[in-house]
């Protein structure tokens, strides 16, 4: 048996795992909840909205067009600080934006929930020993990276379904194929960045072998992570040297996050490695402990 | 015959506890070994350290002649089953050995015939498809025990494998271990002296971490050179002493040790004790022949103590 059959192999049995025990269930049904509810907030917020503007401009408002006029993607330009992206943005469904903000920000918290305990946990109750004499241990951790990534693909797809069934029902108008072709890219982008913290809760996992501390601890490095992105993207701060801050800005997820949305590859492209890598160092980190320690 | 198993100059602490002082073993290949030794021996850190689960300080581990541990070099060849191990609690038997199956090289169709007979062979046909979460202790102990033998393992570790079951599934179990007798070698790690006489060939004792003393089961219980008669009342027998050179006797409550030396072996101390006892009417009861294990256990556990 290769690695790769040994890795598939254990990333099947994880997932398995994963959706049988109850407490992923619940997280994925809390998540899907949330999902659901934060979409028809959204839906009343835009429907409120267009009713209002219809009423101030006394004529019937198409939102798509209003979304892309060029006074929305100023707008939004200004946001962002990058006129591409948001010229990007703004031809992105409101139902699938506001999904990818909803992903991005509560999935790497589901992640925290659901991943930190992946491998401590089978250390701490020893079932690990059953599976450690069949496989190296590259394979088994590997497998289940992957098989927690592909968990946490089943929460950010369930979640972008409940957004679209949710528009389907109460959004007037809503670009019903563009918003779920749109919803589909999102969530790739939004699997994307949470591996970045998917790799911070899995390296957690395999420095410690309780499920409390690997919790902790995860949360810990998932917060210093947070912060530290904020503070190293701080405007006085990057002034005093632009290039030095630019660059650390990329061992952090958030330095990726807005050339995510970018329209050319040239720039998403790095953006998605950056992140890829982000998480498969952390895991590394974790991987260094875990290869060297009794099981 | 060449060796399931080497150990040389094993060596493990854990901060100041020295688990394994330098441990020498060597296992024959087809055997069934006990491995004995009072707590904190250094039994399972032994099972762990083979098993690729523990980190040696230092030390050698041979297995099958393919060296310490390596899941490619030894494709389905070693199991084992670790102590005090929770299985995963959420899926079923089935799907749980199947995957331990699977992941030791055997194909699907392979692995659900062997989970199909190791089922059967420990009794739990009937809850193949129940969680894991939902079965008792023992049929838990059961599953761990299945897993174990899934496959064609050439080498097979045993950590108090039946601790927990009842008695009938202690002689069950035992059965199916004696039914590998010859296609695998298994090592059995147990407290329990009587299960471990009636089971294994060899022995080998494990004391502050060291090899105390290895052997056949013959060997270490002695059986080609003491015999016991257990009998109602003791009886003078020096006469019997006198009469046959090379014999010498003791009691040990109402039973009478023989032990022999030179061309002894045990039917000529029998034909020669045996009349004797007949004639002064001493009340045969028992005949045993060799020490019990408990009793090569506790002579060899004191010598090592000094």
């Amino acid at each position: 048996m290769n690695h790769a059959q040994s890795i598939r192999l254990v990333a099947a049995f994880d997932l398995l795992e994963s959706l049988r025990s109850r407490k992923a269930i619940v997280l994925l049904l809390l998540y899907l909840m949330g999902s659901l509810g934060a979409s028809g907030i959204f839906i009343r917020i835009l429907v409120a909205l267009r009713e209002r503007l219809e009423e101030e401009i006394g004529q019937a408002v198409d939102m798509k067009q209003l979304m892309e006029s060029p006074g929305m993607a100023r707008v939004v330009g200004g946001l962002t600080g990058d006129l591409d992206v948001a010229k990007a943005i703004v031809t992105i469904p409101p139902m699938a934006l506001f999904y990818g903000w909803l992903a991005m920000n509560f999935v790497p918290l589901l992640v925290l929930f659901t991943s930190s305990d992946s491998i401590s946990g089978d250390l701490s109750s020893g079932a690990v020993r059953y599976s450690l004499f069949r496989t190296d241990r590259i394979s088994w951790a590997l497998g289940k990276l992957v098989g927690q990534t592909a968990l946490m693909a089943v929460g950010v797809l369930v979640g972008a379904v409940a957004c679209w069934c949710t528009g389907l029902i109460w959004l007037d108008k809503m670009p019903v194929a563009d918003t779920a072709y749109w919803l589909l890219r999102i969530s790739g982008r939004a699997i994307v960045y949470s591996f970045a913290y998917l790799g911070m809760a899995m390296c957690a996992s395999q420095l410690t072998r309780t499920r409390a501390r690997a919790g902790a601890l995860a949360l810990v490095i998932m917060f210093i992570a947070a912060a530290g992105g904020s503070i190293v993207q701080v405007e006085p701060l990057v002034e005093q040297a632009p290039a030095l801050f630019q660059v650390l800005a990329k061992l952090f997820p958030s330095g990726h996050h807005l050339s995510l949305w970018h329209p050319h590859l040239s720039r998403s492209l790095p953006a998605m490695l950056g992140l890829f890598a982000i998480g498969l160092a952390f895991f590394a980190l974790g991987f260094w402990r875990f290869a060297r320690r009794d099981a | 015959m060449s060796a399931a198993l080497k150990i040389r100059g094993l060596r493990k602490s854990y901060g100041r506890t020295v688990a394994l002082d330098g441990l020498d073993v060597t296992i024959p290949k087809g055997a069934i070994c006990g491995f004995i030794g009072p707590n904190g021996a250094g039994k399972t850190t032994t099972f762990g350290i083979v098993g690729g689960l523990i980190r040696a300080d230092s030390g050698e581990v041979d297995i099958l002649g393919k060296g310490s541990l390596a899941p490619q070099a030894h494709p389905g060849l070693f199991t084992m089953l670790p102590q005090d191990c929770e299985l995963s609690p959420h899926v079923s038997l089935r799907q749980l050995l199947t995957h331990y199956g699977r992941l030791q090289g055997l194909t699907a169709g392979e692995a659900q015939k062997e989970v199909d007979a190791r089922l059967d062979e420990v009794a739990l046909t009937d809850r193949a498809e129940a969680r894991i979460k939902t079965l008792s202790h023992g049929m838990r102990r059961r599953v761990a025990i299945a897993q174990a033998l899934l496959g064609s393992p050439k080498l097979v570790l045993l950590d108090e494998p039946t601790s927990g079951l009842d008695p009938e599934l202690v002689l069950r179990m035992r059965d199916v271990f004696a039914s590998h007798r010859g296609k695998r070698t298994l090592v059995v790690s147990s407290h329990n002296l009587l299960e471990l006489e009636a089971l294994c060939d060899h022995v080998i004792f494990i004391h502050g971490g060291r090899c105390t003393r290895a052997g056949t089961m013959a060997e270490v219980t002695e059986q080609g050179l003491i015999m016991r008669y257990t009998v109602e009342k003791n009886v003078d027998v020096t006469p019997l002493e006198q009469a046959q050179a090379g014999l010498e006797m003791a009691w040990e409550g109402t039973t009478l040790i023989v032990r022999g030396s030179g061309s002894w072996t045990a039917p000529t101390i029998n034909a020669a004790v045996v009349p004797f006892l007949f004639h002064v009417s001493a009340g045969l009861l028992e005949i045993r022949r060799g020490k019990s294990l408990e009793d090569a256990y506790r002579q060899i556990h004191s010598e090592a103590d000094g």
